[in-house]
């Protein structure tokens, strides 16, 4: 059995719910929100169905439950990742019937599982190397992995935050939103563009892609908080969720991130801190989420000044994520190989 | 004099400075993680390589300049905490800085206030007509707690960079060392013997992919017998040393670090069966070495490979210099001396040896043994418990953090000609958003009675 499938399947799941939510969005029609749902749903049990295909085509190389779960490699990880992504999203969709987050999540959860194809993650079903072989990395990976996907949440909320409070094209909020939607759109884009054509864009197509998308956002982005009905201009609202991601992020990858890492270096390599570019950079994403917290306190950074931190941490987290792995080599290069 | 010291202190203290500090080690260490470790660089232009070891930037983060940073972060971290400690840790509960005109106002019966105060378990403080109302006063030091947690991790990791060494050994099979070499070259006696008597690189099955790294080794005491009887000696031991399960001796750790294939033709030992008639033995023989396999036919084994593949056509190829699939050259010869039989026996593939149909025996290569050497890491770290004893309290205290939302409520009762009975009130929360809102209950009660006029 092919787990490939069921993962593109999901991924493609995903970016209609993408378009569902913003419908639904657009036209303040319930009805739709709730078919964006229900793909999403459907989504994660596609997703669902490729992990657990993934677990029983490494248990039968393994011969170890402990050592089948597939969170070892870049396409293990970016699938695990997209699929933890969409099953909180929900949990907090669920809880709060908010839906108009559901536009980014599935976007970034569509992202990163086009991705997988396009640097052409190797697929094949590898069991675990000595060092790899630990209950620490469930609890390692896991939790980094759950700490990561708040951090996306945040500055998802983040992105609606801008658009709620910005004032005008001439606001720096506004620019900042607007940049950081047009990123995330020409990825996808230029993502989906090579899967159908398979072939990589010239950086100048990529560029002209995202001069067209900022520049229309700009244009007509003025009128986009007239669709969020759901926060009816409730800032302390998107406030909370910014701060409560932030801050449940920021505990998980503390505990999870850099002390089980560290205790798990410790018990492998013989050093709980080696500085390697992965353990650099967890740390400057620590340390970028410590200052947010920090900042809220002092009245020298106003709101939207803290939460653009938000934004700032989940590229430096993306950077951490998946940056490392891809552009430095060390200890952490598990992916790449 | 005293007032620009006091001045120096507090900036030393304050969050800018620790905001400079952290932009400063954020600068370097970024900088150290896009430039490859001294020992990885690959010397692509020499210029380029020059360049970045004339300003030390290969070894960035054991540099001066970065260990000051560290050094003035903690620094800074200790000041923020004990100013935390002396000046914020009642800062909620500060009444003489409450103008309670400026705020809250409801009609409400004094009584109802104090039984509802009771009621929701807030801890109640009366003087005169003005109440204290506090409610989960623990939350005010989980965050001095946090910080307190980091700077221990600091200590440890002082005191691991004070009293601790890390060094490396490398032991062929079979042999034995006492002496670790620490990258600066300098080498530390470690107080005990290592023997490796057995070193095994594992691989999945038909892959060049490892699945264990195994040394089995003997610790014995320095000054005690080598050869004394293991069961009656207690400084003498046995280990099975992984990947992930090092050995803790004494104050010294020992990790299964790295290994590596060494052509050592005088040290190195075959072992392998021999089946004749049904008749198995087990041989262990040198290089060159004559054994008998049976009345008329003699072996030696005259060369050895690490990783040797068939292809399908017959020929031999290396594949790898690490023991994949260990081979041997058997060489067969008669009583007197004349060749029989000439093969290369591979371990991964028994059927290479079976010789039964034309010469009536059959041959099993289990192990080459001496050809590869374990790479010990050895480390003493006596920071490491107390970086642990750090994490802990971080781990503890961060949660606690979240939960536990100290909240305090001044309210001061009164009177009104027209309303009667009424309280003014200013509710003081930690965190605006935190997982717990005891104030909630609080603006219930206000709400209600609000509607009621």
């Amino acid at each position: 059995m092919n787990d490939q499938i069921f993962l593109q399947l999901s991924g493609f799941t995903y970016l209609l719910a993408m378009v569902f939510y913003m419908s639904s969005a657009v036209f303040k029609s319930s009805k739709i929100g709730y078919v964006a749902t229900t793909l999403s749903v459907t989504g994660v049990l596609l997703g669902l169905v490729a992990f657990v295909i993934r677990i029983v085509l490494l248990y039968k190389v393994s011969g170890s439950v402990g050592d089948s779960i597939p969170i070892a490699n870049l396409y293990e990880s970016l699938q695990f990742f997209a699929l933890l992504l969409m099953v909180i999203y929900l949990v907090f969709e669920f809880a709060t019937k908010i839906k108009v987050l559901g536009i980014f999540s599935t976007c970034v959860a569509g992202i990163l599982i086009i991705l997988i194809s396009s640097i052409s993650a190797p697929a094949d079903v590898k069991p675990l190397i000595p060092v790899l072989q630990s209950n620490w990395l469930i609890a390692h990976v896991l939790l980094s992995f759950i700490a990561y996907v708040f951090f996306t949440l945040s500055a998802i909320a983040a992105i609606f935050y801008f658009i709620l409070v910005s004032k005008g094209r001439q606001d720096p909020k506004y620019i900042l939103w607007v940049s950081t939607v047009s990123v995330l759109l020409t990825l996808l884009l230029s993502l989906i563009v090579h899967l159908v054509f398979k072939e990589m864009l010239f950086i100048s197509i990529c560029i002209a892609l995202f001069v067209i998308i900022f520049s229309s956002l700009l244009y007509y982005g003025t009128n986009v908080p007239y669709y969020l009905s759901s926060f009816s201009k409730d800032i302390d609202k998107l406030d909370r969720y910014i701060y409560n991601f932030t801050v449940l992020g920021f505990i998980i990858f503390t505990i999870g991130g850099l002390i089980f890492g560290a205790i798990w270096a410790e018990n492998s390599w013989g050093r709980y801190w080696s500085w390697d570019p992965k353990e650099t950079w967890a740390l400057i994403t620590w340390l970028v989420y410590a200052f947010y917290l920090h900042a809220r306190l002092y009245k020298r950074f106003d709101r939207p000044a803290v939460n653009a931190l938000a934004i700032l941490g989940f590229i430096v987290t993306i950077f951490t994520f998946l940056g490392v792995n891809l552009l430095l080599a060390g200890l952490h290069s598990y992916g790449s190989n | 004099m005293k007032e620009k010291l006091y001045k120096f202190c507090s900036f030393l203290s304050s969050s800018k400075f620790a905001m400079i500090i952290s932009a400063a080690i954020l600068v370097l260490a970024i900088t150290g993680s896009l430039i490859p470790k001294a020992d990885m660089a690959v010397s692509s232009s020499k210029l380029a390589s020059n360049f970045v070891s004339v300003l030390g930037l290969d070894h960035i983060y054991t540099s001066p300049i970065f260990i000051t940073l560290i050094a003035l972060f903690a620094l800074n971290l200790i000041l923020c905490t004990l100013k935390l400690i002396i000046f914020d840790i009642n800062k909620l509960s500060d009444i003489d800085s409450i103008d309670f005109k400026d705020h809250g106002r409801v009609a409400i019966k004094h009584s109802e206030v104090l039984s509802f105060l009771k009621a929701t378990n807030f801890d109640i403080k009366q003087e005169e007509n003005v109440i204290t109302a506090s409610k989960n006063s623990f939350g005010k030091y989980t965050v001095i707690i946090i910080h307190t947690g980091i700077l221990i991790v600091l200590l440890g990791a002082l005191i691991g960079y004070l009293f601790g060494f890390k060094g490396y050994i490398n032991i062929l099979e079979g042999s034995s060392d006492n002496v670790a070499v620490l990258s600066t070259g300098e080498f530390v006696p470690l107080g005990f013997n290592i023997k490796v008597n057995r070193f095994d690189a594992k691989y999945y099955d038909n892959t060049t992919r490892p699945s264990a790294f195994v040394t089995d080794i003997t610790i014995t005491k320095d000054g005690s017998d080598n050869n004394s009887d293991m069961s009656s000696d207690n400084n003498s031991f046995n280990y099975i040393l992984n990947v992930n399960s090092p050995l803790e001796y004494e104050d010294i750790s020992i990790y299964q670090h790295s290994y590596g294939f060494y052509l050592n033709k005088k040290g190195a030992r075959f072992l392998f069966d021999v089946e004749v008639d049904n008749v198995s033995k087990n041989y262990e023989v040198k290089f060159n070495e004559s054994f008998k396999i049976k009345d008329d036919l003699f072996g030696k084994i005259t060369d050895f490979a690490p990783a040797l593949a068939v292809s399908d056509d017959g020929k031999f190829s290396t594949m790898s210099e690490e023991m994949v699939n260990p081979a041997i050259l058997l060489e067969t010869y008669n009583i007197e001396g004349e060749p029989v039989v000439r093969s290369w026996l591979l371990s991964k593939q028994k059927t290479s040896g079976d010789f039964r149909k034309d010469y009536g025996f059959m041959m099993t290569f289990d192990k080459l043994y001496g050809v590869q050497y374990t790479g010990l890491a050895i480390k003493k770290d006596p920071g490491t418990m107390v970086v642990y004893l750090g994490f802990l309290i971080i781990s503890i205290a961060l949660i606690l953090t979240y939960l536990i939302n100290h909240t305090v409520i001044f309210i001061q009762l009164t009177k009104d000609e027209e309303t009667g009975e009424m309280i003014f009130y200013k509710v003081f929360k930690q965190r605006k958003f935190g997982r717990s809102v005891p104030a909630q209950l609080f603006y219930k009660l206000i709400d209600k009675n609000e509607k009621d006029i």
